[in-house]
């Protein structure tokens, strides 16, 4: 019962978490570490009754849109997070938030946690790693942005993070929802305009992933064309960490990759960097055809990509 | 007896949720009328042109704004006072009492 609660309240903070916040409603999110579903206050007698065999390597996952960690989740109990904590050693933190506030306002929060996190983790943390799924990327990429504007303490930590499923560039539905939204308010009937405030009443955090905004000046910059960024976007990859990208493809056709990708992020999207003059090594980009965005949260064998990106020294 | 009271976090996702469900009748039975009355206005429009009938409809749009904003507003007033009962029961309710 308690478990399905949650995952409403997941859908229902990605599609209103916003509004959620701004009137002050019960059911909004806050971000927090989660263990087995329950908080996990950030104070050092509550890190230390979770965490009792607590190691100096962590890896801090975050999920996407309308989701909680129960994202992760495999038969049996597993997830990315227990399977590199029983083979490589790390601490698994399970993020939940509320995935309708703005991706900037999730990712300062997120490296305020952190931050916090760091002083009070039972164990001095070596080594930070990060893996965000599809909408968990860019807030991922938000927090390390808000840490190294503000000189915060757990960026110089991070020495890899791992995006799985994410919309660097954007997600298309999002961009042509917001399309079709403007052509109904645009007609001069109050029907077509009704619908039109009905869809505009999805969430700050939704509307960022039309074009993978993480800054609030790049928010309000948005115009309706459906182009890609201007050079000034996305927020340049920190050059401190090593980036590792996870994308899916419905299937190994080059048209069906370049049109679905995984049926919600473009292969595109997920991998764009070169197209963007930020060019990767090839090795830190891995695309798994036949995998959808629902499958490749929690795949053994994007797992197995990912414990060898962990692993390598 | 004791009942088991409900947590914090339960009682205020109890509240929350009872926000909102006020919320959707309070903003969608606004939206409602909004366009029910942008779409009569049409229709009055036409009959205002028509010189027989204009007299008449005036009166009839009247009555029939009038009408509008009674039963919407009403709508509205009965939503906010089941809001504010629920409040009150869910209040007693989550409190842990003894038999």
């Amino acid at each position: 019962m308690g478990r399905k609660i949650d995952l409403a309240l997941g859908v229902l903070n990605g599609a209103v978490g916003d509004y959620l916040v701004r009137t002050d409603n019960g059911l909004a999110l806050p971000m927090a570490l989660h263990l087995h579903g329950e908080p996990v206050a950030p104070t050092p007698a509550a890190l230390a009754a979770a965490y009792p065999e607590a190691t100096a390597r962590v890896v801090v996952l975050v999920h996407g849109l309308m989701n909680t960690e129960d994202i992760f989740a495999m038969p049996g109990g597993r997830d990315y997070g227990t399977l590199l904590r029983d083979d490589l050693g790390l601490t698994p933190l399970y993020v939940r938030y509320n995935s309708g506030l703005p991706i900037a306002d999730n990712g300062a929060a997120l490296s305020a946690l952190l931050s916090t996190i760091l002083g009070v983790y039972p164990v001095p943390i070596g080594e930070i790693v990060l893996l965000g799924y599809s909408m968990g990327g860019l807030v991922l990429r938000a927090a390390t942005h808000a840490a190294a504007l503000s000189g915060a303490p757990w960026l110089p930590r991070v020495r890899r993070a791992l995006y799985v499923g994410t919309p660097h560039r954007g997600a298309p539905t999002e961009r042509v929802g917001r399309v079709v939204s403007a052509l109904l308010r645009a007609i001069p009937d109050p029907y077509t305009r009704l619908i039109a405030d009905v869809a505009d009443l999805r969430s700050d955090g939704l509307k960022d992933l039309g074009d993978a905004d993480l800054r609030h000046e790049d928010r309000a910059r948005r115009t309706l064309q459906v182009t890609l960024r201007d050079p000034q976007h996305p927020v340049p990859l920190l050059p401190s960490i090593s980036h590792h990208l996870v994308a899916g493809a419905l299937s190994d056709e080059r048209w069906v990759r370049t049109l679905f990708g995984d049926a919600v992020v473009p292969v595109s999207s997920a991998t764009g960097w070169r197209s963007l003059g930020e060019g990767l090594d090839p090795s830190r980009v891995k695309v798994f055809p036949g995998m959808s965005h629902a499958a490749i949260p929690r795949s053994l064998d994007v797992y197995a990509q990912l414990r060898q990106w962990c692993a390598a020294p | 007896m004791v009942r088991r009271a409900m947590t914090p976090t339960g009682k205020k996702r109890l509240l929350g949720l009872r926000a909102l469900l006020e919320d959707v009748v309070e903003h969608g039975s606004s939206a409602v009328e909004r366009v029910h009355r942008e779409t009569a206005e049409r229709t009055f429009a036409v009959l205002a042109a028509i010189p027989p009938v204009a007299g008449p409809a005036r009166v009839v749009h009247d009555v029939h704004d009038a009408a509008l904003t009674g039963v919407y507003g009403s709508i509205r007033l009965v939503n906010r006072a089941v809001g504010a009962v629920l409040t009150v029961v869910i209040e007693e309710a989550t409190k842990p009492d003894r038999e």
